[in-house]
């Protein structure tokens, strides 16, 4: 049993948060909190997604706008031609996939400050080409998206449900996500994060790879946007905006650490998400405030924290060892000698 | 036909508004590096510092434009060796100094409203003449508005090509680290660009103060028009940025008159194909600007 822990360390301790997580709603019973724990969920899936392309050197300010096709076209879907969520979940999803390919081909081939200003500009847009369409409600949105129909018993009507839902999806985006890392494309990718010249000499196609991942990465958000449509029954543009949407998402991935990339978006998300309702609770609902706390707030982070949160969890490790080891002075044993002692031995054991 | 020519003035003017923010904007991601997202919001600070001089401190208009090219221009000094100087060197610089823009400008963005209130300033009362010549309206205030433009234009293409200040900017523009080898400081050109670019940007929203409105939304509605032009010109390019403004401001003046709302999205999809086949804009030349 110590042998597979030690083997499956990872897998069995998001399991553990996992279950852990969805047990919350059996004693937090006000939907003030459940809501705050959805859309916490809904923003560690986009900032994934961030991190997602960041591993592959773009630094994409457009996740909102991308997160507003899916909402968009799932709500449109639903509203007027009368669909199922069931099938606009996946057929949004395709959607903002289909997006993020035509115009990934455009602005992709040049990466860095040209990707950066190109998204961002996209995220500006997207706010005046969906108010200005009258067939998509303009600036005052849709409203009344219906609720996902039942599965046999199960009623999507209450917070809880959607809590749950809002679960599944986020698990099933996590599982996508880590399978790509682990692949063919997750090293291509590694490769290029580290440096998109030494990848082309060793033959890895930079365009083709950062489009897909710029495919992927839009898709999710799409996929999100869907779930969060169907949730909130009312969308307008302004919630996908640049300002403050994507600066939000960006500062999730960050303040939970940009070099992980599954429980930085968590951590960041979750830590934002509650510290923006009790900054708002502190103010007294004047959102002008709330916003420069965050961004102060943001100012920190990257100063003095550049790494995230998670960082200082690297750190204490350090501090710790330094501290069995005795204080730097040649006291207790040596990693190498500890992990050797106390880790691989074992596991040799039960093996024979 | 007195349409087209109103409107080709019209253009004119805000092009040069354009012109003189695309130049800032221009010299701060050339030589920094830093992509400077806050931008928009110092233009914004420049109107509202105009505004606030001229109506609530009751300084002359020309004092007021000064007041808040000197305020941005410090806003920008400080930002730099507060923020920035510690974010460029750090590791995956990219990620950490558009971080630390988007905060700022956050922050910028949202103090002009518990400090000036909602509603929408303007600077009435000044420059009031007008004329019609052939069926064009022509006031004064923009007349100056042109007049001023075209001067700093020059100013800053003097400055940037023939004075040494210009050559240790475009030497730590191609090279930083060869540029510090030849006896330049780069932190010192660093801070430099900063406060000039931020002071370029005040200027710009001091003179946008009188002929237009004043309102909280115009610091984010500005810098996708100004991106724009730093893509069209090409992102390392003085020149580039004159024409790219000038070019947006017509094509936007009668956009506006033709399509409404949506001529920007066209825009934006016109450079999208020129950025395809020329990834540094129309008059850039380098191509590792890059994460």
């Amino acid at each position: 049993m110590r042998g597979f822990l030690s083997k499956h360390r990872r897998p069995s301790g998001f399991l553990v948060l996992l279950v852990a997580f969805a047990l919350v709603p059996l004693w937090v019973k006000s939907p003030y909190y459940i809501d705050l724990l959805v859309m916490t969920m809904v923003n560690a899936g986009l900032a994934m997604t961030f991190v997602m392309l960041l591993r592959t050197g773009l630094i994409s300010l457009c996740v909102a706008a991308f997160w507003g096709i899916g909402a968009y076209a799932s709500a449109v879907l639903s509203v007027n031609a009368g669909l199922s969520f069931w099938i606009c979940l996946p057929l949004s999803t395709l959607i903002t996939a289909a997006f993020a390919l035509v115009i990934g081909y455009v602005i992709i081939r040049n990466a860095g400050f040209t990707f950066i200003i190109m998204t961002t500009v996209l995220a500006l847009l997207f706010v005046t080409v969906v108010g200005n369409i009258k067939a998509l409600g303009g600036y005052n949105g849709i409203s009344n998206i219906p609720a996902p129909d039942s599965i046999g018993s199960i009623v999507f009507d209450t917070k809880v449900d959607f809590f749950y839902l809002g679960l599944v999806i986020l698990v099933v985006v996590v599982l996508i996500i880590s399978a790509f890392y682990s692949s063919w494309a997750g090293r291509a990718w590694k490769a290029i994060g580290f440096n998109p010249r030494l990848a082309q000499s060793i033959g890895v196609n930079v365009f083709r790879y950062r489009l897909l991942s710029f495919v992927v990465g839009c898709a999710i958000a799409g996929l999100l946007g869907s779930f969060y449509a169907h949730y909130q029954t009312y969308i307008n543009p302004n919630v996908f905006n640049l300002f403050p949407k994507t600066i939000f998402i960006q500062v999730y991935a960050v303040l939970g650490g940009a070099g992980f990339a599954i429980l930085g978006p968590l951590v960041g998300a979750g830590l934002l998400t509650f510290l923006t309702e009790t900054v708002t609770v502190v103010v007294q609902d004047k959102a002008e405030y709330t916003f420069m706390v965050v961004g102060a707030l943001v100012i920190l982070v990257v100063v003095f924290l550049p790494r995230g949160v998670l960082s200082l969890g690297e750190y204490f490790a350090k501090l710790w060892a330094w501290a069995r080891r005795g204080g730097g002075r040649d006291g207790g044993p040596q990693p190498e000698q500890t992990l050797k002692s106390a880790g691989a031995a074992p596991e040799e054991a039960e093996g024979a | 036909m007195s349409v087209i020519l109103q409107l080709a003035f019209d253009g004119l003017t805000i092009g040069l508004i354009y012109v003189i923010l695309a130049a800032g904007l221009v010299l701060i991601l050339s030589v920094t590096e830093i992509f400077f997202v806050a931008y928009g919001m110092f233009f914004m600070w420049g109107a509202y510092a105009a505004w606030y001089c001229e109506s609530g401190l009751g300084l002359s208009y020309p004092v007021a434009v000064l007041v808040a090219v000197a305020v941005t221009g410090v806003f920008g000094l400080l930002s730099y060796m507060l923020i920035f100087k510690r974010l460029q060197h750090m590791e995956g610089r990219f990620l950490v100094t558009v971080t630390g823009a988007l905060g700022l400008s956050l922050i910028l963005e949202k103090a002009v409203l518990p400090i000036f209130g909602t509603q929408p300033k303007s600077i009435p009362g000044i420059f009031t003449q007008a004329w019609r010549l052939g069926g064009v309206h022509i006031e004064l205030k923009k007349l100056v508005l042109i007049g001023v433009g075209l001067l700093v234009t020059l100013v800053l293409f003097w400055i940037y090509e023939k004075t040494r200040v210009g050559r240790a900017m475009r030497a730590v523009s191609s090279n930083a680290e060869v540029a510090a080898l030849h006896g330049i400081r780069p932190m010192w050109v660093y801070l430099l660009v900063m406060g000039l670019g931020c002071a370029l940007a005040g200027l710009a929203g001091g003179l946008f103060a009188p002929a237009y409105n004043v309102h909280s939304g115009m610091g984010a509605n500005v810098i996708a028009n100004v991106l724009l032009m730093t893509m069209l010109g090409g992102m390392d390019s003085l020149l580039g940025a004159v024409v790219g403004g000038l070019v947006v401001g017509q094509v936007l003046s009668f956009g506006q008159y033709y399509f409404g709302q949506m001529s920007i999205v066209y825009l934006f999809l016109v450079i999208g194909v020129i950025i395809y086949f020329r990834p540094n804009g129309l008059l850039g030349h380098r191509t590792d600007l890059g994460v």
